[in-house]
């Protein structure tokens, strides 16, 4: 698997994780951070990019656990959903 | 008493194994999504992506013809699973492309609502 698949795998799956967060504010910064952190390392080269993946996949645990927790202490929307 | 049961019950259940009989003959069931809703359902979403503003999208566009690089194709197909329902595996995903091969997969995921 090359490292392009890898990044968009990993981009795949943080985004369907910061989708899972309940409330609207978590849920779109998550999805902004995501966004804006993986276009700011687009143009790395291959031994940065290998670092950083594995810096984000501890990122990803981390997304996943919060989303869940977020989901328990879900509350009712806001007015702008 | 006990036959006349049975024949209450073979009465009854015959019917429903004539029917089940049919089935391998019906057509086959590819979701109960049309190819128009699924289109109009598309291409809404792309168009209404921040980087596909003003432009116009068809179902024969590629994703580099709108100027969208992988990111923002995988951004576009998470919207995609999330408008109808379904998680699209990542080697799947790879290869998705364009509008068509969106519909395309659509037309093929039975569980797309």
């Amino acid at each position: 698997m090359s490292q392009k698949e890898i990044v968009l795998h990993l981009y795949r799956s943080f985004l369907r994780a910061s989708n899972k967060f309940s409330s609207y504010n978590f849920r779109e910064y998550a999805l902004r951070r995501v966004a804006t952190g993986f276009r700011e390392n687009k143009n790395k080269n291959e031994s940065e990019t290998k670092d950083l993946i594995k810096e984000s996949m501890k990122d990803l645990e981390m997304v996943k656990r919060q989303s869940l927790i977020n989901s328990m202490y879900s509350k009712n929307k806001l007015v702008v959903e | 008493m006990i036959r006349n049961t049975f024949r209450l019950i073979s009465n009854v259940s015959r019917p429903t194994f004539v029917s089940a009989k049919q089935s391998p003959f019906m057509s086959r069931n590819y979701g109960t999504l049309s190819e128009k809703e699924i289109t109009d359902r598309v291409i809404n979403i792309i168009s209404n992506y921040d980087k596909t503003q003003g432009k116009t999208v068809t179902p024969t566009t590629t994703f580099k013809e709108l100027g969208l690089d992988s990111l923002d194709a995988a951004d576009i197909l998470v919207a995609v699973e999330e408008e109808f329902g379904i998680e699209i595996p990542d080697e799947d995903a790879d290869r998705i492309a364009s509008t068509a091969e969106t519909i395309t997969y659509l037309r093929k995921t039975p569980t797309a609502k």
